[in-house]
């Protein structure tokens, strides 16, 4: 949605307090001007838009709109998170993501790699659970096993993120073949007993 | 062998010792080498001595296999040797649980089994000629030796090889464990308690190390584990509270993260192979503590994470909130789900009355009844640990002086394990490891100081003199010591008192095994006014005559005690055993030994029964007989059939078998097939005829007949009876 995202734009700007402010109410009038159904949170303390397309309604709304991004503003700015109103948690999460996205671009590829992979068998795991709740779990020894060797895998693969990890102080005499050697050992067991068990 | 446990061991060391100590002139071997020779030697003589120890019942009595248990197990291994594996995963038994049958291969826990053929495959590979029974007579010795060993490892995990040291010898000879693996006790517990020590000790080594290797290897000590004995619900549910108690005091780790879910998913996936467990792991209540924490371990481990990769701890504290609200609710509406919709069990009866000693006794009659199931008198504490159970304690002070990840292991396991034991007498072998490792514990952090205040003397009197000797720390120890007067002394006698009380600890245990634990059971033993041994074989004699007499398809109904025995021995078929997983059927045998004779015949007719059996101890005053089990019978009978009321064989609540009993009580089927010809028969001079010596009164009912039922057989000294079941009426009357 264009409105959410010019507004994500504005809030991330880096300019002073009144200009963003104008520029916001430039662009609520713009959105409104051309008719974009605002997309409005409940939780925004805006219930009211009954009718959006008269001008009075817009001012109203405008104005209204402006004062909840001042409140959440200076939230931010204090941001004493939690427990205060429910918008303040809506940008906390905003800055929680942001900010993990920008420390996990420092991650190394390989561990990334690995990230990925547990991504794809919790993935598979979960399709496959959803697939059950579809069709039913008969043959459940077949179910268990395709489920647990999803997670199996993962949590292994979590194990081996954690042993090569070079910040991990804790496993710095472990060399990483090792490490990896170890990962391969436990996935062959675990697949020996999931075949086995398969039925 | 009274006093040779020490003595061996000590006169091992000292020639062992002599022997380094004329080799170390020849040799030099260098003090590291010497330590290394000195503990492979007294490790060797512990193994030994462990399995010596146990031999007493075979030199007091036969290699004989024991007690009720161990023939099934004897059994089923005898049919796995003859037809191997695939006839014996899915045998269906026809001779037991008669009509209903039993289905083998999917309701045991073959563990203990295939071991003992494994075992008898390979000696014969080697070409001993054994024979399959004395293989599994000296299974349980054979795998409490191999437990003093890993109770070695383990105590060296937890504090040094010295702690481990004295763990296996104390483990070797323990009176709690010996009473459960003495030669010819076949049963699931001598190997089980070798597997439950293996799987901590690997699951400790894994959190220590935090390497993937060893927590594989403790999945598979689980495995092994799992299929060798139903408490393996103990360590299932040992570890998930030792994982909480860590994450709960700040102790979470990496490690601790691979060690448990590589054990939980890779021991759930194996021992979801053993048939008799199948999907209870992701079924039953039992197992879901578990499972929990292995969803609460992935939770911590994502919040950990992200604290890591985050650096603000105000983000991250309302990060926390929604991950900690989100995914409790989530956990505890799956909890409800599940348990709401049927898919995930209740804990059992037996869960239940471990947790609330008093459970068994309102609701499950059938667990009450057996006498090892009953919560432990102190006395048998005592008896069971001796020095241990003060040494308990002390080691408990020296865990928490020092505590570390194993540490904070063995804790939580002797705990829980000892409040066990205290509800049921058989647990107190789950409670024997952990507390002969936390004696250890205090055995050898005492002897340790003691030994260095005692060897601290000399450097002490020579900085006495010189007032200046070397290092910081010893000037400063010194200085300490020199305020104690006659340290050396004081040391000296409490090392002696040490050893006195391990020495006592050492007579107490031989004695106990020697004269307690090596009864067979179904070779009883007593001795007369002369001192002389009487040895009574009567269960073998009657079993044999079973064999012999009857056909073949004979049905011999008896109480559950004697099933296996009966199955095993005799080779016919039994109506009730000491599997006891139907209890309608069982009750409905204790209803037909509580009926009189008429009804009782009805029943046992039903069930094509041929013959019956009854134990019967008045004549030698063996007291663990069917009159004295009497009462349960009724209560199991009762419990299902309301015909039956206990009041009915009670005179005033009190259980009698004289004139003043209840009149139901002389006439049930139970007393008249005990005490049939009783009457005329003197047990002991100088008392009337019809005296029963088991229970030293003269019964109430003394001259009767029999209408239904005619003597078969009765042993020499009158222990077992057997009753044919006449046939039916040729005519209506």
């Amino acid at each position: 949605m264009p409105f959410i995202h010019s507004m994500k734009y504005i809030c991330c700007l880096k300019v002073r307090k009144d200009e963003r402010e104008t520029l916001i109410q430039y662009t609520f009038s713009l959105a409104l001007m051309k008719k974009f159904p605002i997309p409005i949170d409940q939780s925004e303390g805006e219930k009211d838009q009954t009718d959006p397309r008269t001008l009075t309604s817009m001012m109203i709304l405008n104005l209204g709109l402006t004062k909840v991004y001042r409140l959440v503003s200076r939230n931010e700015v204090s941001r004493d998170g939690a427990s205060m109103a429910g918008g303040s948690t809506t940008s906390d999460v905003r800055s929680l993501v942001s900010s993990l996205r920008s420390a996990y671009a420092a991650t190394p590829v390989k561990l990334k790699i690995i990230d990925l992979y547990v991504l794809y068998a919790l993935i598979t795991a979960f399709v496959q659970v959803v697939y059950m709740g579809m069709v039913g779990s008969f043959p459940f020894n077949a179910f268990l096993s395709g489920v647990l060797s999803c997670v199996g895998t993962a949590v292994l693969a979590v194990c081996l993120r954690m042993q090569v990890n070079k910040e991990n102080k804790e496993f710095r005499d472990l060399p990483p073949e090792r490490a990896f050697a170890d990962f391969l050992l436990c996935n062959v067991v675990l697949h020996l007993v999931i075949m086995n068990f398969l039925g | 062998m009274a006093g040779r446990g020490e003595g061996t061991n000590s006169g091992g060391i000292v020639p062992a010792l002599e022997g380094v100590l004329a080799q170390m002139k020849a040799f030099r071997l260098r003090p590291k080498q010497q330590e290394m020779l000195i503990k492979v030697a007294a490790l060797l003589l512990i193994y030994v001595l462990a399995f010596a120890t146990r031999l007493f019942s075979v030199l007091r009595y036969e290699s004989v296999i024991h007690e009720f248990d161990p023939y099934f197990n004897y059994r089923t291994t005898l049919y796995l040797t003859e037809k191997g594996f695939y006839e014996f995963w899915n045998w269906f038994d026809y001779e037991s649980w008669y009509p209903v049958g039993r289905i083998i291969g999917g309701t045991l826990y073959p563990g203990l089994m295939v071991t003992a053929a494994l075992l008898y495959w390979f000696l014969r590979a080697l070409s001993f000629a054994v024979h399959i029974k004395d293989v599994c007579v000296l299974t349980a010795p054979f795998f409490a030796s191999n437990t003093t060993i890993v109770a070695y490892f383990f105590g060296k995990e937890l504090r040094d090889s010295g702690t481990g040291l004295i763990a296996a010898a104390f483990i070797a000879i323990c009176p709690g464990y010996i009473s459960r693996s003495v030669a010819g006790s076949y049963d699931n517990e001598g190997v089980a308690i070798f597997a439950l020590l293996l799987t901590f000790y690997l699951f400790v080594k894994a959190v220590n190390t935090g390497s993937l290797a060893w927590s594989v290897a403790s999945a598979f000590g689980y495995f092994y584990m799992v299929s060798a004995w139903g408490g393996y619900i103990f360590i299932i549910n040992l570890i998930p509270i030792y994982v909480l108690v860590l994450l709960v005091t700040g102790r979470y780790s990496r490690r601790l993260y691979i060690a448990y879910n590589t054990l939980y998913i890779l021991g759930m996936l194996l021992a979801m192979q053993i048939r008799f467990v199948g999907f209870q792991h992701v079924q039953s209540g039992e197992h879901m503590a578990a499972m929990g924490i292995f969803f609460l371990m992935q939770v911590f481990y994502f919040a950990e994470w992200v604290r890591a990769q985050l650096g603000d701890p105000k983000l991250f504290k309302a990060f926390l909130k929604f991950t900690v609200i989100g995914a409790g609710s989530l956990g505890v509406l799956a909890l409800g789900l599940g348990l709401a919709t049927g898919y995930i069990s209740p804990w059992t009866g037996r869960f239940y009355s471990l947790l609330d000693p008093t459970y068994a006794k309102i609701n499950i009659p059938i667990i009450a009844s057996v006498s090892e199931h009953q919560p432990t008198a102190w006395s048998s504490f005592m008896f069971d640990f001796h020095i241990l159970l003060i040494l308990f304690p002390a080691g408990l002070y020296f865990c928490f002086k020092q505590l570390s990840d194993a540490i904070i292991f063995i804790l939580c396991y002797g705990l829980t394990s000892l409040y066990f034991a205290g509800v049921m007498v058989r647990l107190i072998l789950v409670a024997t490891p952990a507390v002969c490792l936390i004696g250890a514990i205090a055995v050898s952090a005492t002897l340790k100081n003691l030994a260095k205040l005692l060897r601290e003397k000399k450097p002490a009197a020579v900085a006495s003199t010189t007032k200046t000797t070397g290092k910081k720390k010893a000037a400063a120890k010194s200085g300490y010591d020199q305020l104690l007067p006659f340290q050396k002394e004081g040391a000296a006698i409490l090392l002696l008192g040490c050893l006195y009380l391990l020495v006592q600890y050492v007579v107490h245990c031989t004695w106990v095994t020697s004269e307690a634990y090596s009864s067979p059971s179904i070779v009883l033993a007593a001795r007369q006014s002369n001192g002389e041994r009487v040895i009574f074989d009567d269960f073998r004699e009657a079993y044999y005559w079973l064999r012999h007499n009857t056909p073949t398809d004979a049905k011999v109904a008896s109480w559950w005690d004697y099933g296996y025995q009966i199955t095993a021995m005799a080779n016919r078929t039994v109506i009730v055993d000491n599997n006891t997983w139907n209890n309608t059927h069982i009750a409905t045998v204790g209803r037909a030994m509580s009926s009189y004779e008429d009804e009782s015949y009805q029943i046992f007719k039903s069930l094509d029964v041929d013959y019956v059996l009854v134990v019967f101890g008045g004549v030698t005053g063996y007291s663990s007989d069917d009159i004295n089990k009497f009462l349960w019978m009724v209560r199991i009978g009762g419990g299902v059939f309301p015909v039956i009321k206990e009041a009915d064989y009670l005179n005033n609540g009190e259980y009698r078998i004289d004139k003043e009993a209840a009149p139901k009580m002389l006439q049930c089927l139970m007393y008249k097939l005990c005490y049939y010809r009783f009457g005329e028969l003197s047990t002991e001079y100088g008392k009337p005829p019809g005296w029963d010596r088991a229970r030293g009164t003269e019964i109430g009912n003394k001259h009767f007949g029999l209408e239904y039922y005619e003597e078969a057989f009765t042993t020499s000294n009158w222990i077992v009876r057997i009753y044919k079941v006449k046939p039916l009426d040729n005519r209506w009357s």
